[in-house]
C-alpha cells in the first residue's frame, strides 16, 4: 500500500491528461498517446483500490503486530 | 409541650425531612481533610471530612465517582454535595456530587483557564491546522485497544477504505496514567511516519473525558508534525484536544470518515474518467476526420482549377501554333526543299549532281540539280 500517495499523484494526472485531451491542440500521436496513458493509469488506480482486507497491525512495545479485536467494554 | 409517642422511623423521617428540605444544606460547597477513605468494591467510595473540631461521613456513588482523583488520606479537597440523612445508622451524611483537590479549581474552571491560555498563545489559530492528506496509505489509531471506538474506527476504514493500514497504537484513555500514555502514543505515532494520526475515544462524563483536556495533551498535540484528527465523546463534547488538533471530528466514527475516502465514490469516479478519456479520443478522431475530408475536398478542388488551367493554356498554345503552320504557305504555291534531310536555303548548300527532295502542298519531288547560281540573297 505504499502506492497510495502514488494513487494521489496518478489521479491529478488524470485529471490534468483529459483537459490536454480536451483541448484538442496536441497532435494525434501525442493525443494517442496521452489516450494511453489515461487509460493504462485509471486501470492501475482502480487495481490498488481493489484490496479488500484491512491491514491491522498494533503497536506493542515497540514492535507491531497483528491485531486481534477483543471484546470489551467503553 | 407534646405528649405523643414516635417510633424511631417516624422521628428519623421527620429529621430527614428536615434536613433535606433545607436549601442551605443541598448542593452546598464544603472543603475539609479526607480521612478514613474506603473505595469499595460496589464502586462507591466512603470517607470522613474534617477540620480541627468536627468531622463529616461522606459518600461518593459510584455515577459520581471520577478517576482523574484518587482520594487519599490527608488529602484537602473542595466538594459540592447535598446533605442527606442514613435511616440505618441514624447518621446525616454528605453525599458527594463533585469533588477536587483543594487549590485546583473545579474541572469547568481549569478546562476554560487552559482553553483561554492556549487560545491566546495562538495554538488554535487556523494556520497551524495541517492539511489531512486525501489518500492516506497508514493511519496511526491511538485510542483504548478494548473500547467501542476502535471497533467503530475499524469498521469504517473497513467499510469506506480498506487500502489503508490502520496501526493501533494503546493508550489509556481515562483516568489517572491517561494523560501520560496519550502523550506517549502521540509522540510514537508521530514517528512512525504515517500520513494521519486518529485520537479517538468514546462518550463519558467530562471527568472520564479528562485526559484530553490537560494540557500537555494538548502542546504534543500542537507539537506533532502529522495531521492529527480528534474524535472525543458524543456530538456535543469538545475537549482542549478537539480545539488544538488538525480537524475535529464530532465521534470517532466521523474521524474515520474524515481520514480516508470512500473507495466506491473514487471508483465512481475513475470510471467516469475512463469514460471521458475515451469520449475525447473518439471528439478528437471526429474532429481530425472532419478536417480531413474539408482538406480533401480543397484539394479535389484545387487540383481541378489547377487542371482546367492546364487546358486553357494548352488551347492558346495550340492556337499559336496553328498559325506556324506550313502546310499553308505551301498551299500558297510555296515549296520546301531538302539535300540530305537538311531545309535548303542557300544555292551554295548544294552541288550539281545532288538529289533535291521538294516538299510541296500536295506531295513531293525528287529533282536532281543541274546548275547552282550563287547570290541574289
Amino acid at each position: 500500500m505504499e502506492n497510495s500517495g502514488k494513487l494521489e499523484e496518478q489521479l491529478s494526472r488524470i485529471k490534468k491528461i483529459l483537459s490536454l485531451m480536451q483541448e484538442g491542440e496536441k497532435g494525434f500521436d501525442e493525443q494517442m498517446k496521452l489516450f494511453q496513458e489515461g487509460i493504462r493509469l485509471v486501470k492501475s488506480s482502480q487495481e490498488m483500490l481493489s484490496q479488500s482486507e484491512l491491514e491491522v497491525k498494533q503497536l506493542l512495545e515497540g514492535e507491531l503486530q497483528n491485531f486481534l479485536p477483543q471484546e470489551g467494554e467503553e | 409541650m407534646n405528649n405523643s409517642v414516635y417510633s424511631v422511623t417516624e422521628i428519623t423521617v421527620y429529621i430527614r425531612h428536615l434536613l433535606e428540605e433545607n436549601d442551605l444544606l443541598q448542593s452546598v460547597n464544603i472543603q475539609g481533610e479526607v480521612s478514613n477513605v474506603t473505595y469499595h468494591r460496589s464502586g462507591h467510595v466512603y470517607f470522613t471530612v474534617k477540620d480541627f473540631n468536627s468531622q463529616l461521613s461522606c459518600v461518593w456513588f459510584k455515577p459520581y465517582v471520577k478517576h482523574s482523583i484518587r482520594l487519599t488520606e490527608g488529602m484537602e479537597v473542595n466538594m459540592t454535595g447535598d446533605i442527606t440523612v442514613y435511616p440505618p445508622r441514624g447518621a446525616y451524611q454528605l453525599k458527594v456530587y463533585d469533588i477536587s483537590k483543594k487549590g485546583v479549581g473545579s474541572l469547568y474552571e481549569q478546562f476554560d483557564n487552559l482553553k483561554k491560555q492556549l487560545l491566546q498563545e495562538g495554538l488554535f489559530l487556523p494556520e497551524h491546522k495541517k492539511a489531512i492528506p486525501t489518500f492516506p496509505s497508514r493511519i496511526a489509531l491511538i485510542t483504548s485497544p478494548t473500547g467501542a471506538a476502535v471497533r467503530d474506527v475499524l469498521q469504517t476504514c473497513r467499510r469506506r477504505y480498506p487500502v489503508v493500514e490502520v496501526i493501533l497504537i494503546p493508550a489509556v484513555v481515562q483516568g489517572e496514567g491517561g494523560r501520560r500514555s496519550i502523550v506517549k502514543a502521540l509522540t510514537t505515532a508521530d514517528e512512525l511516519g504515517v500520513d494521519t494520526i486518529l485520537l479517538v475515544r468514546g462518550g463519558g462524563s467530562l471527568e472520564d473525558l479528562w485526559n484530553f483536556n490537560e494540557e500537555e495533551v494538548a502542546r504534543t498535540i500542537f507539537s506533532c508534525e502529522t495531521p492529527i484528527i480528534t474524535g472525543v465523546g458524543h456530538e456535543t463534547d469538545i475537549t482542549i484536544a478537539d480545539f488544538v488538533s488538525d480537524l475535529r471530528a464530532s465521534t470517532p466514527t466521523a474521524a474515520a470518515e474524515l481520514a480516508v475516502p470512500s473507495r466506491e465514490v473514487l471508483l465512481g469516479e475513475l470510471s467516469s474518467w475512463e469514460t471521458q478519456l475515451e469520449k475525447s479520443l473518439t471528439y478528437y478522431h471526429v474532429i481530425k476526420q472532419q478536417q480531413l475530408d474539408e482538406l480533401s475536398s480543397r484539394l479535389e478542388q484545387r487540383m481541378l482549377g489547377y487542371l482546367r488551367e492546364k487546358k486553357f493554356e494548352l488551347e492558346t498554345l495550340s492556337a499559336r501554333l496553328e498559325a506556324f503552320d506550313v502546310s499553308k504557305t505551301l498551299k500558297k504555291g510555296f515549296s520546301i526543299s531538302t539535300v540530305n534531310g537538311k531545309v535548303n536555303t542557300q544555292a551554295d548548300q548544294v552541288k550539281e549532281g545532288d538529289t533535291l527532295h521538294t516538299h510541296l502542298a500536295g506531295g513531293n519531288l525528287e529533282s536532281t540539280v543541274t546548275k547552282t547560281t550563287k547570290g541574289n540573297k
